[in-house]
């Protein structure tokens, strides 16, 4: 087994007892992205000299019997809407394609206080809106289980970064599913934590009461161990809840689904999505059956009617607010006018690609008087309801499964333009946004063509930890997803061996 | 109840938005809008009545931050972010037009 | 015909925090290098979120108790959305659904009765930052480009909404007045106009002949208590013209020009409904528990109006000398120091309000720079209570020590006060020497010629002069007229 095969545990482990060096962890997987960055085209900024830099700090450290962390010399990508101290920050964007933060994201500083090496910046669908990450001042990313596909998105790039064995571990943000599906589509594990679990703070927002800091992963555990180092109470926001998180590594010990009672969402028409997929849930709800849990059909009706059209309402609006900031005067591009308004339009309009000057002259009419009273107002009562039917939900169970998308990856530059059926898309992943559920997408190897399969197993807000525990016992009968050698070969199965090589 | 948008409430959105669009495309963006505002009219089906505005609720209070000033250490450094800092200030343009 | 004026108030207040409402940037701005006092959060760097002062939220519900406010175990933030070079994040942070304090009343007096004016609501928000114009007059118009300061940017706001109670210009100036006060009395807000620590926008409509409400004009821009008088005044008869006129009021803010005396329409502005309002999701909200609630309570001083009564009862003075101690807390409290010291309460209320504030007046103090101290002042008021110092000479010696850093004893021996009171044998001896040294006067009072009695009021004043204010002046006129009877025998 290649270093850059190694799960983030193992890799921990491995330079923790100095089987191997955090520098050559670095190297094999630097040597990995340097093999298909050039197809793949994962990455904004690589950071290659300071992630060496950090690894051979890193091995001083444990040089010298320092405690190097939990995460010691785990290589790791950043999606490039997270702040970084000193490396530029362009959310795939025009705006901020020369923006460097003079601060780092509280995420970015947690990674890096438990001894990951951060290794560059993954490119993105432009502030996060889209998911497909095709939409990008570097061009789009390639799904590297098949590059002819997209990455899904809009964390496409860590995704991708992940799949391809650029690192064992990225972080994304999750808005309305932007970790979870791209997740689903290059067939990796990704979990979207219950909203208030990670700190928002250095994250460049898309919507505030959505967005969530998420990790990617090939393993649960690698999942779970990300949490531990993220989930964590910040001064810097004050909605990440201050309460004492659960160990989350603690629940992996879980043995099996004895006493769980899972959920299989059944509130769609099988017909409007694909077979393969469909199959996959069909499976996934005899394991949970097979590990002992009652397994029981259920449904959620007023999140799937509603859900989407609520979830548009509140991300455009917020979107047309946070992305107000960019006015030309104190950071970011600028492109001069006569007047102030002329710059302010003359800035925007220039450096805002198309799809995020549509969301926002959108979000701006949805804030409007008349149209407030007609959408958002509504919206917010709506979400509320939806709160309100995941609570009963439970009531009667500990989890749920459903698919994370309705949909294979599907093909470079094909547009959707059926807004239905565009809309269908987040119909499985936004109303557990609008609830702050925590939602994990479940890699369940892959389909005659190569194309991943996944399910998506979603619990209780700040249930966090047992969600975890539960993903890890189904992950024993579903295997965990190896890396992809983008294109040379199809991915077809996933590996299942434990441990370290 | 379902709204939508006519050319001149389109235009005056983006121009609320401080965004520019061209002539030849306040149709599509029109069209584009009313599509999503069909789609979304939704949220005004569903009975609400009663239901409170969604907030987040939290598992612990939050605290509030104690009054005590601090300086930001990074002055130097944002100041050259600004594409037009000049001396002490950030510089704009005129605000009124002429004339 | 006369139409029933109706004003409403929103007085903007700048809370005495030290930290801006939502980063620890200091609240001192004033005269400070421009946007030194800002951070990644109040300059909107992406990534940044706002972080809640406690403190701003104690001064506001400190200044809602103050106004018999109810304070809401829950309060939410919302954004206005508009673009303008002095707003970094393009909203402003601000409560406009569910605000920290509800339905109160400030009473107020004019016209020697009381009235009545119920609060709405106050709410918490952030200021905005400050534009430069570099023009020869520092305006807007014309100035090639603007230059912006985010100093200011964030300090926190309450913002105090009346009902709109008032109906008259002076009665809003009165509201403006007492509410200043409040606001001072609590340490909420300095609430100087001039420099824009208290800011006040009024809402005026006149109503219509059937006595239904007219349409609402906003007024913005008046920088002083005057300027808020005379706004109103102008904007009552010139929306009396034009209803007379047969025209209509348009609902609009008109911006106040002190030089010119007008309102002006304000055009080119987003008016209110162009505001996109919407929840803030960034803060969770306020929670202020009971417990809490009481602690600002227990923490309230005594309010300006309990000040009144007690004064009024405790040291038997009147409506009027009450007024004008407790106008600003500190003088009331100088002023309960030098009762407290034993003056007698009378006496010392009269040299307060009339003495101590002439000579603060003269030398420009505030009550907290002045030298003398409350015990000084007491001795001195007791002194000339007990007719031992005269009250010319009391003043002389107030002079000196609001001056100079002298003890009383110091300032009696410089003005010669030292010896005391001259009386009898003493004063006699000084009148017969002035007599003997003015022949022609007293030739003149002796022949009848003095029919006024001017030239016996000169010699008075001789005597009072030449005995540094010791001297009765009573004791005196007796002494010459008895002198004069005795001579023309």
């Amino acid at each position: 087994m290649e270093l850059y095969e190694l799960s983030a545990k193992e890799a921990a482990l491995g330079v923790r007892t100095k089987k191997f060096s955090a520098v050559e962890v670095t190297e094999a997987c630097l040597g990995r992205a340097d093999k298909f960055e050039g197809s793949v085209n994962a990455v904004i900024t690589m950071t290659r000299e300071a992630a060496l830099e950090r690894a051979r700090e890193i091995d001083r450290k444990i040089a010298r019997g320092e405690d190097a962390g939990l995460l010691a010399g785990v290589p790791y990508f950043a999606k490039d809407n997270f702040c970084t101290r000193g490396t530029r920050t362009t959310c795939s964007s025009k705006i901020l394609e020369n923006w460097s933060p003079t601060y780092n994201a509280s995420a970015i500083n947690y990674m890096n206080n438990a001894g990951a090496v951060m290794m560059g910046k993954t490119n993105l669908d432009e502030f996060a809106m889209g998911s497909s990450t095709e939409n990008s001042i570097i061009g789009p990313t390639k799904n590297p289980r098949d590059l002819s596909r997209v990455p899904g998105g809009s964390s496409g790039g860590s995704a991708a970064a992940v799949a391809a064995g650029y690192s064992p571990l990225a972080l994304g943000t999750d808005t309305g599913g932007s970790v979870r599906q791209p997740a689903c589509f290059c067939g990796v594990q990704g979990m979207k934590p219950s909203y208030g679990q990670v700190s928002r703070y250095g994250i460049l927002a898309y919507a505030s009461s959505l967005d969530q800091v998420s990790p990617l992963a090939r393993t649960v555990e690698d999942l779970a161990i990300s949490l531990e180092v993220l989930a964590r109470p910040d001064p810097h926001d004050t909605t990440c809840d201050a309460y004492d998180r659960p160990s989350f590594t603690a629940a992996l010990s879980l043995e099996d689904l004895k006493g769980k009672r899972i959920g299989v969402f059944e509130g769609f028409e099988s017909s409007q999505m694909d077979a393969d997929l469909y199959g996959a849930l069909q499976t996934a709800a005899g394991y949970c059956r097979d590990a002992g849990a009652s397994v029981e059909p259920m449904d959620l009706p007023i999140a799937v009617k509603y859900g989407v059209a609520t979830y548009y309402v509140t991300a455009l609006a917020d979107a047309s607010s946070k992305l107000a900031c960019y006015d030309g005067i104190r950071y970011g591009s600028h492109l001069d006018g006569p007047t102030l308004n002329e710059m302010y339009v003359n800035t925007r309009t220039a450096c805002f690609g198309e799809e995020v000057r549509r969301r926002i002259i959108l979000g701006t009419c949805l804030l409007t008087e008349g149209f407030y009273q007609n959408y958002y107002g509504p919206a917010l009562k709506v979400r509320q309801r939806m709160v309100d039917e995941f609570d009963e939900l439970f009531e009667r169970f500990d989890a749920y499964i459903l698919p994370t998308s309705p949909s294979l990856p599907y093909l470079i530059g094909m547009k959707e333009t059926d807004p239905n059926r565009l809309y269908l898309g987040d119909i499985f992943t936004v109303p557990i946004s609008l609830g702050g559920l925590p939602g994990i997408n479940l890699s369940m190897g892959f389909n005659a063509d190569g194309l991943p399969l996944s399910v998506q197993l979603v619990g209780q807000r700040y249930f966090d930890a047992e969600l975890l525990g539960i993903a890890s016992v189904l992950e024993r009968v579903m295997g965990k997803p190896g890396v992809a050698e983008p294109g040379v070969k199809k991915s077809t199965n996933t590996h299942k061996d434990e441990g370290a090589k | 109840m379902k709204m939508t948008v006519d050319h001149d409430i389109t235009l005056k959105m983006a121009k609320a938005a401080q965004l520019r669009v061209e002539p030849e495309n306040v149709g599509q963006m029109m069209n584009s809008i009313n599509d999503i505002l069909d789609f979304c009219a939704l949220v005004g089906d569903l009975d609400c009545e009663g239901v409170p505005d969604f907030t987040w609720r939290m598992k612990k209070r939050p605290s509030r931050r104690p009054d005590v000033p601090e300086n930001w250490p990074d002055r130097e450094l944002f100041e050259s972010k600004a594409p037009t800092f000049e001396g002490e200030f950030f510089k704009t343009p005129r605000i009124i037009a002429e004339g | 015909m006369t139409r029933q004026i109706v004003i409403g108030l929103e007085v903007h207040l700048q809370l005495l925090t030290k930290t801006k409402l939502f980063c620890s940037c200091s609240t001192d701005y004033i005269g400070h290098t421009p946007n030194t006092n800002v951070c990644p959060v109040c300059l909107a760097v992406p990534g940044t979120l706002p972080l809640l002062n406690d403190g701003a939220v104690a001064l506001a519900s400190r200044m809602g108790l103050g106004l018999r406010c109810t304070i809401q175990n829950y309060s939410t933030f919302g954004r206005k959305n508009y673009f303008y070079a002095d707003l970094a994040k393009a909203y402003q942070i601000t409560q406009y659904e569910l605000p920290v304090a509800t339905k109160g009343y400030l009473d107020i007096e004019c016209d020697e009765r009381t009235k009545r004016v119920r609060i709405h609501h106050l709410h918490l928000e952030e200021d905005a930052g400050k534009l430069v114009h570099p023009t020869a007059d520092g305006r807007l118009t014309g100035a090639a480009y603007s230059l912006v300061d985010y100093n200011r940017g964030g300090v926190p706001l309450t913002e105090v909404v009346s009902e709109p109670d008032i109906s008259t210009p002076e009665e809003a100036k009165e509201y403006v007045v007492r509410l200043r006060q409040l606001a001072r009395y609590l340490d909420v807000s300095d609430g100087e106009m001039e420099s824009g620590s208290l800011r006040v926008d009024a809402n005026i409509s006149l109503s219509n002949a059937d006595g239904s409400l007219g349409t609402r004009v906003e007024i913005k821009n008046m920088n002083s208590l005057k300027a808020l008088e005379r706004a109103l005044e102008y904007e009552i008869s010139r929306q009396n013209k034009v209803l007379d006129s047969g025209g209509r009021i348009v609902q609009e803010t008109r911006l106040w020009d002190d030089a010119e005396g007008v309102t002006r329409s304000m055009r080119n502005k987003e008016t209110a409904s162009d505001y996109r309002y919407y929840p803030e999701m960034d803060l969770a909200p306020i929670v202020i528990g009971d417990e809490e609630i009481e602690g600002y309570k227990a923490g309230m001083p005594e309010l300006p109006w309990e000040k009144r009564e007690r004064f009024a009862k405790s040291f038997g003075l009147s409506g009027e000398e009450v007024s004008i101690l407790t106008e600003q807390k500190e003088l009331a409290a100088y002023y309960e120091a030098v009762a407290a010291a034993g003056a007698p309460t009378a006496r010392a209320a009269n040299w307060v309000r009339m003495e101590v504030l002439r000579v603060l007046n003269e030398l420009g103090q505030d009550i907290s720079d002045f030298l003398v101290k409350p015990e000084a002042l007491a001795e001195l008021v007791t002194k000339i209570e007990n007719r031992e110092l005269s009250s010319t000479i009391g003043k002389e010696i107030l002079d000196l020590l609001a001056r100079e850093e002298m003890t009383l004893d110091q300032a009696l021996e410089r003005t010669g006060a030292r010896a005391g009171r001259m009386s009898g044998d003493a004063l006699g001896e000084l009148i017969r020497r002035i007599m003997s040294e003015q022949p022609d006067v007293v030739e003149t009072i002796k022949s009848g010629q003095d029919k006024k009695g001017a030239k016996l009021k000169f010699l008075q004043g001789l005597v009072m002069k030449e005995a540094r204010g010791q001297a009765d002046p009573k004791e005196t006129a007796g002494l010459l007229s008895k002198f004069f009877a005795e001579s023309t025998k």
